[in-house]
């Protein structure tokens, strides 16, 4: 869409949303409408009902252009709801139409949301949305045992290697998440599997697409696949399901060139081929939080299970809300680096229900997961009762 | 749209009545509150001043007084699903949202659990079967819809009266806030249901006319076994003998009982990876206190049904191919609806004697319509309540008004019908589109009837206007 | 209406900061450039005043490093024109040269009203500002945070920021000049689309330094840096500055500083 007008945008977009038959199913298993106070517009058909109403109206001016840049920007863009139409009514892609908007908002400088601003020029000036300075995006890996290391080769220009691992942003710039790639670098060290990581590697885009700024994204796309591309890579490995996704579904024709996995994915492979072997049960009871951009957007749903069944057996509970399910932690769709309403926090929401089945373990497979989770437990004074922990740190401490 | 300065009278009254942030004059929330069911533009005349969220009854009871006092309407749109358009305002006004009266209570030393007007059906469901008791109502839009609007409806939606009756029939007494802002507690705790006149009765299916119920009080009812049965028939004819005969020979009624006209069904088994029936379908839901009770009321449904000679006859044992034939069902409406046309439906209910000549009207429901007779469309329903959903697609190059023409045309077709079957619909209310069947129907006098008590009871017409008078 | 907003980049000082040889300048070569946050705010007011009232928005910058970008953003963001004054890129101009510059361009054209950043992310002086109005001799207002109305007899009521929370409103007759605030409004983002697609669509007017009526020969700084040095992080001192007059405050702070060496 990135080429077209904004007449011609706004006009796909109408025609889309108007197959809305205004069921309001959809506000069953949406996360804005289970965190928010639960205002009519506040869910997704409420939010493409805003979208039709402003397009034929022309309600986007002042107040009502700001009002309709919150609620769009409010989404976690999470897919519960597409999940749900497509079962139960019109099969409206509605996060894709939610986005579409927001990219038309920003095209007309009424989006996005103030503090997104400046994620937004972070990831155009340094290649990440923490405006952190991207030459020193692989510093982490001072901070790593020289014996993990060996297997790396770090690709700053003609180096080839098949296997790449795309650390991500949040992996790579918060220091208190550092326990995670390590994780991920013992387990490959286990396997004895050479890998490659990019010296210069940048946001894979998420953010930039999310928030609406499709140009930017273009930019970052372009860059990373030239990267990968010229590394020869046949594989790349992703830490954030947000990384995966992007490869997946948005980098034009990636997946057809190389194949991408996520980090569970990968090892639950190896795990099935013998090449991993548990060697270290865990005993403490465990739950599974299934992210959204690994779950409800590309249908990873067993190959962590069976890493996590491997390590924990009977100690593995399912929340009552899983898989396609699953309740979404609010960090998605750019909701991370804003203030959104949550009435009732959808991370305390879900330590909630981890707690409920008796878990003493989340396990998350996302970074963003993990912080939201963190974060839940500690505004809910669970610290003594809960943790988070990702997998990649279950799977390395029980080889 | 009406003056802003008339909105900020209105918001700074509500102010003081209900905490700001649940008080929206957003445009979005106003027009969304509006909107209902219809697949047709609100008009800007119909778009609220404010909506407001009141956390309890006390905060209502004020909003109402301050409604009949300044004479500005009310129109109560929590999940709006209604289907006659019943929150879809008539005039500009105050919308309210009973999102915040969700709590459930369970009175179980009584044998009664109590739950708040704006408590979501599925979730009350859900409840209620963690403790192992059984919630009698199954309406199509129970993710979303309250109880406060399905009491007010006294839908049956899949449930087949003459198994388990209405949800009304186990209300025992309701919370209601009167027009005039009074509040009345209706019925009894105890478990015999009041002789003579209850005041529930008044608000157990009063399409929203006569007082807002803010608490329910329902019979705890215990879970059920339940057991299914099939049968194909190669005509549909000889599938609504079937039927008749099952309600004749005095058969345990099911719990649910669907029927699908071969070509609806071929899509529906397809959707589901299931090789094409080899004629039109019909599937029921028997229950029981025992599993062994269920048994026996499918099997003698069967028999019932084998009298008409239908081509497979059988019970289902498997709970997945269950599973799998009860969505061929619920999956037709949204894969029609994928190329991104409007599926509309019209509610046609039969008499037993009658039963085979409505099925031939249900199935050429479109034909005589200029508007909508080349539109794709198929036949299914409640057989079991002897009611049919003929539904055709409408296309979506349509302008809102012919949308709305359309919907006119299949109104007045099922008026048509249900005249000439001397019934009525009972799953999606009386009023709004159906006024001019009401009158039809119960003659002038009834209609005087109710409009006479709405003017006693609502003197100012300050509750949902115009669903009585009919819609818009 | 005609608005005039003066705008350049900046570096980003995200990190360790590093001095030329001569320790006369931040070495800012590898530093990635910005608009100035400041002049971004000065920017927002204008364009909605123009959306409100109707105005034309003129974006003006002295050239250097950045210039260009700065002023193309400034026309995507639905500017009507933006003009690059040419300059010689190495060249020292301190602020009193580029007001005057400036001041040498606009003197010329109709204004109403003049906005600038109140001050640079890297210097901080708050100087440009004052000495054009100065120039200009228009009324000057530094350190706006509202703009409380725009009235059609030529004036304009103002707020502005004091210390300690305080502010006062004061009504300006235009043309005027104002110095704003961070925190006036929320800038609007300017997608990368956007960027791409003015350099095809519109033009940036560039006025070479020999076009203006100026006379050079007494055109040198007034100001220029001896050394900059990076301070010392120390326990905290605070002394009171004693005086019961300002002038009495004044001359006791000089005495002070001479003390120290700075003078």
């Amino acid at each position: 869409m990135e080429d077209q007008n904004i007449e011609d945008s706004e006009a796909q977009i109408l025609d889309m949303v108007s197959r809305c038959r205004n069921c309001n199913y959809c506000y069953s298993d949406c996360p804005l409408f289970e965190s928010t106070r639960g205002l009519p517009a506040q869910g997704p058909s409420g939010l493409t009902t805003a979208i039709y109403y402003a397009i034929r109206w022309n309600l986007l001016e002042g107040k009502d252009a700001e009002d309709l840049r919150d609620l769009l920007y409010s989404c976690t863009t999470c897919g519960s709801c597409e999940l749900r139409c497509k079962k139960s009514a019109t099969g409206i892609p509605i996060v894709e139409m939610i986005e579409a908007s927001r990219r038309i908002l920003l095209e007309k400088m009424i989006g996005p949301l103030p503090e997104q601003v400046k994620v937004l020029e972070a990831l155009e000036m340094e290649g990440n949305p923490y405006g952190e300075p991207e030459e020193k995006r692989t510093n982490w890996l001072e901070e790593i045992d020289e014996n993990l290391l060996e297997q790396v080769k770090v690709i700053k220009g003609e180096e080839q290697v098949e296997t790449m691992l795309f650390v991500g942003c949040t992996a790579s710039y918060e220091r208190d998440l550092l326990d995670i790639p390590r994780s991920i670098m013992k387990i490959m060290n286990h396997l004895d599997t050479n890998y490659g990581i990019l010296k210069q590697e940048k946001c894979c885009g998420d953010p930039a697409l999310r928030i609406g700024e499709a140009g930017l994204f273009e930019q970052l796309m372009e860059f990373n696949t030239e990267n990968l591309k010229n590394a020869g890579a046949k594989r790349v490995v992703t830490i954030s399901p947000h990384c995966y996704n992007s490869f997946k579904k948005e980098y034009h024709n990636l997946k057809d060139e190389l194949e991408i996995k996520h980090y569970t994915e990968f090892f639950a492979d190896q795990l099935e081929a013998g090449n991993l072997v548990i060697k270290k049960r865990l005993h403490s009871n465990i739950t599974y939080q299934d992210p959204c951009y690994l779950g409800k957007k590309n249908g990873v749903y067993e190959a962590p299970r069976q890493i996590l069944e491997e390590i924990a057996g009977d100690h593995f509970i399912e929340m009552e809300r899983n898989r396609a399910d699953s309740l979404c932690c609010g960090g998605g769709g750019g909701r991370i680096y804003a203030e959104v309403e949550e009435i009732k926090r959808l991370s305390e929401i879900r330590v909630q229900e981890a707690l409920d089945v008796g878990a003493e373990i989340i396990v998350t497979a996302c970074p963003w997961c993990y912080i939201q989770l963190t974060d839940g437990v500690k505004t809910s004074g669970n610290e003594n009762k809960i943790e988070v922990k990702d997998l990649s740190e279950l799977l390395a401490g029980s080889l | 749209m009406e003056s802003v300065s008339k909105i900020d009278r209105i918001y700074k009254y509500m102010e003081n009545i209900v905490a700001k942030e649940y008080i929206s004059t957003t445009i979005f929330d106003r027009i969304k509150s509006a909107q209902g069911v219809f697949p047709y533009e609100v008009k800007t005349e119909q778009v609220p001043y404010v909506v407001v969220m009141p956390s309890n009854r006390e905060e209502l009871v004020e909003i109402v007084k301050y409604a009949n006092m300044e004479k500005i309407p009310i129109f109560i749109s929590t999940s709006g699903t209604h289907a006659l358009g019943g929150t879809r305002p008539h005039t500009h006004g105050i919308a309210l949202s009973m999102h915040r009266l969700n709590k459930i209570e369970f009175l179980e030393e009584y044998g009664f659990f109590e739950c708040e007007a704006g408590c979501i059906c599925n979730k009350v469901g859900e409840a209620l079967d963690k403790k192992g008791y059984f919630l009698p109502m199954a309406p199509g839009s129970r993710l979303i819809a309250t109880m406060g609007g399905l009491i007010s409806n006294n839908t049956s939606g899949h449930v087949v009266d003459t198994s388990i009756g209405k949800p009304g029939d186990y209300v025992y007494g309701l919370e209601v806030v009167l027009p005039n802002g009074e509040i009345i507690e209706t019925g009894t705790m105890g478990l015999r249901r009041p002789s003579g006149t209850d005041l529930t009765k008044y608000f157990i299916g009063g399409d929203g006319l006569f007082g807002i119920i803010t608490k329910i009080r329902m019979r705890l009812l215990p879970g059920i076994h339940k057991a299914y049965g099939a049968a194909i028939f190669d005509n549909l004819i000889s599938l609504a003998k079937g039927v008749q005969r099952m309600h004749r020979e005095m058969c345990p009624s099911p719990l649910f009982m669907e029927f699908m006209a071969q070509d609806a069904a071929k899509i529906g088994y397809e959707i589901k990876g299931m090789p094409p029936p080899k004629g039109s379908v019909i599937f029921f839901v028997c229950i029981g206190n025992t599993e062994e009770e269920a048994r026996n009321k499918v099997d003698r449904i069967l028999k019932s049904l084998q009298a008409e000679k239908p081509l497979e006859a059988f019970t289902v044992d498997d709970i997945n191919l269950w599973n799998n034939l009860w969505s061929t069902r619920e999956v037709l409406g949204s894969f029609l609806m994928r190329k991104g046309d409007q599926w509309m439906a019209a509610e046609v209910v039969s008499n037993l004697k009658d039963l085979p000549e409505c099925m031939e009207d249900a199935q050429n429901f479109y034909k005589d319509i200029p508007l909508l007779s080349q539109l794709e469309s198929h036949l299914y329903g409640h057989i079991g309540g002897l009611t049919f959903h003929p539904g055709a697609l409408m296309p979506r190059q349509w302008d809102s008004e012919t949308k709305k023409n359309a919907i006119d045309e299949k109104f007045r077709k099922e008026m048509e019908l249900n005249i000439k079957y001397n019934t009525c619909g009972g799953e999606w209310g009386q009023f709004s589109k159906r006024t001019d069947f009401f009158i039809k129907r119960y003659g002038q006098a009834g209609y005087e009837f109710v409009k006479g008590l709405k003017r006693t009871i609502d003197p100012n017409n300050i509750l949902n206007p115009g669903v009585l008078e009919g819609y818009r | 209406m005609d608005i005039i907003v003066c705008i350049r980049q900046t570096p980003m000082l995200i990190d360790e900061i590093k001095f030329t040889a001569d320790e006369k300048s931040v070495d800012a070569a590898n530093l990635k450039r910005h608009i100035n946050e400041w002049d971004l705010y000065a920017l927002e007011l204008a364009l909605r005043i123009k959306a409100k009232d109707g105005a034309k928005v003129t974006a003006i910058s002295v050239g250097d490093t950045g210039a260009e970008e700065a002023l193309y953003y400034c026309l995507a963001a639905e500017a009507d024109e933006a003009i690059l004054i040419e300059r010689e890129e190495a060249k020292y101009l301190d602020n009193w040269m580029i007001a005057k510059l400036i001041y040498a361009v606009i003197s010329v054209r109709p204004y109403d009203l003049i906005l600038t950043g109140l001050q640079g992310e890297d210097d901080g002086c708050a100087e440009v500002g004052g000495i054009l109005a100065q120039l200009l001799k228009i009324p000057q207002s530094a350190v706006v945070i509202e703009i409380k109305s725009l009235s059609k007899d030529g004036s304009i009521v103002i707020q502005r920021e004091l210390e300690d929370g305080f502010s006062d409103i004061r009504r300006v007759k235009m043309p005027a000049l104002l110095t704003i605030q961070t925190g006036i409004n929320q800038p609007r983002y300017v997608s990368s689309m956007r960027r791409r697609a003015i350099k095809t669509k519109s033009k940036i007017t560039r006025i070479p330094l020999s076009d203006l009526s100026l006379d050079f020969s007494n055109f040198h700084p007034r100001k220029s840096i001896r050394r900059l040095i990076l301070p010392e992080i120390s326990s905290s001192k605070l002394e009171y500055i004693k005086g019961s007059t300002g002038t009495e405050q004044a001359e006791n702070l000089i005495g002070k500083l001479t003390e120290k060496g700075l003078f």
